[in-house]
């Protein structure tokens, strides 16, 4: 008895400091908080009543990962993926309206706000249109920072794969958001360099 | 190194995977690449945007339940050899190493850095009837966050498809060095040129510039009629 309490507190202990971030990424999966919640709370469960050896294990964050993509996998195989679905909801019906438009109409918008929370709704739905694959690695690397042979051991793909996959993700959502005029420092196509010196003399400056 | 190397290279080079033979390429590639240089701006600003995207943040007690119930659920299958006490011990000394650790972190993440030094540059403009694609710098001592930028144009010149917008307003993080803008800017009807009026402010931080704009009459005359404004910066 003394014990199994003793292993519940030290489960407690270990595991604490990591459930902010895997229940982040367990968003990031699911796309839905209420999924996250039962997703994670599956996976502690499952972690649990296996007695997994989890002092042993060196860096815990990338392990538990895998574990959680795991039974996503597991889980999602007969369910529809529906991730950032509640995004586009909060003060986003301007958002839908504009799906397979070029760039917004300037005359309805003559100042053209580019608001952060603009091109996170945008930004958010460039990425939940992306191949599952390509998905995957950019949710892993760029959004919850795992270095990129983390992130390819989690998915269990070599890591050149997941450099090639997040490479091809790049490319497509930074053509999404130059369709929607929304990086104003991106108006530039990588097929015509002019590869000519920079020379600053001349620049006015302030 | 041509560009469609370089591009390839861009992820590997924001991640420092490089290896140093490469690297000193890209790197001589970029200084002479406007084109190369802004698509590594805009693929950190695009991570940039990636790593801020927003997720719903759970209160303690909501994860505390979470394993509360998975630890009441189920005993674990192999109770006295995955968690002995010894071990509950060293879980203890983690917690606490951790709970210092975060305690320090906090403490130096609240201290004040002093503020960044910006730098606005650009080159005098000219625009004609056709699109121009001109380049702001913004030189940044450190990084900043959530700074506010504005641009003002000229009467007479439009960024290239949108000839209502007079005023533009944006946030942006800038990182820390050059950080590049690109604008297609075209002249419309009326052949008079003015100034640009750039814009970055982040709390007390105000700089402004002024960029002379002239306006070429013709694609074949070559006559440029200069601004009557005078340039002047105000930082």
């Amino acid at each position: 008895m003394r014990h199994s309490r003793m292993a519940a507190d030290a489960f407690a202990e270990l595991l604490r400091p990591h459930l902010p971030a895997l229940h982040r990424l367990a968003y990031r999966f699911t796309g839905r908080e209420a999924d996250a919640e039962d997703l994670v709370q599956e996976c502690l469960t499952r972690l649990y009543a296996r007695g997994e050896r989890l002092m042993d294990i060196d860096i815990l964050r990338p392990w538990l990962a895998r574990a959680l993509y795991n039974l996503h996998v597991d889980r999602s195989r007969s369910l529809r993926r529906t991730p950032f679905g509640h995004l586009h909801q909060p003060g986003g019906q301007a958002h839908e309206e504009q799906i397979g438009e070029i760039r917004p109409d300037p005359a309805a918008d003559p100042d053209l706000v580019l608001e952060t929370d603009r091109l996170r709704g945008h930004l958010a739905q460039a990425v939940e249109q992306l191949p599952e694959d390509q998905r995957l690695v950019v949710l892993l690397h760029d959004v919850e920072g795992y270095e990129l042979r983390e992130a390819a051991s989690i998915l269990g793909i070599p890591v050149g794969t997941a450099k090639s996959r997040l490479h091809r993700a790049h490319g497509r959502l930074r053509e999404r958001l130059r369709q929607r005029n929304l990086m104003p420092a991106n108006i530039v196509s990588e097929n015509d360099c002019p590869a000519e010196p920079s020379d600053l003399t001349g620049f006015v400056q302030s | 190194m041509n560009c469609v190397r370089s591009v390839s290279y861009l992820d590997d080079r924001i991640a420092g995977d490089l290896p140093p033979g490469a690297a000193a390429e890209l790197d001589e590639h970029l200084e002479g690449c406007a084109q190369c240089r802004a698509a590594l701006e805009e693929l950190r600003l695009l991570k940039r945007a990636l790593a801020d995207l927003p997720a719903p943040r759970p209160g303690p007690d909501v994860l505390e339940r979470m394993l509360q119930a998975a630890t009441r659920s189920a005993p674990p299958a192999r109770r006295s050899r995955a968690w002995p006490g010894w071990r509950v011990g060293l879980a203890t000394a983690a917690v606490l190493l951790l709970a210092i650790g975060f305690i320090l972190g906090r403490r130096f993440a609240t201290y004040r850095a002093p503020a960044p030094q910006i730098v606005l540059l650009a080159r005098p403009i000219t625009v004609g009837p056709s699109v121009t694609d001109i380049t702001l710098v913004f030189r940044a001592s450190d990084a900043v966050r959530k700074a506010n930028i504005s641009l003002k144009l000229p009467d007479d010149v439009q960024i290239a498809g949108r000839p209502n917008v007079r005023r533009l307003n944006w946030r942006a993080d800038l990182k820390s060095g050059a950080n590049l803008l690109q604008l297609p800017l075209q002249a419309t009807g009326a052949y008079d040129g003015g100034t640009l009026v750039v814009r970055l402010s982040q709390g007390s931080l105000v700089k402004t510039l002024e960029i002379p704009v002239a306006v070429r009459q013709a694609p074949n005359t070559g006559a440029v009629r200069t601004p009557q404004r005078s340039t002047q910066a105000i930082g």
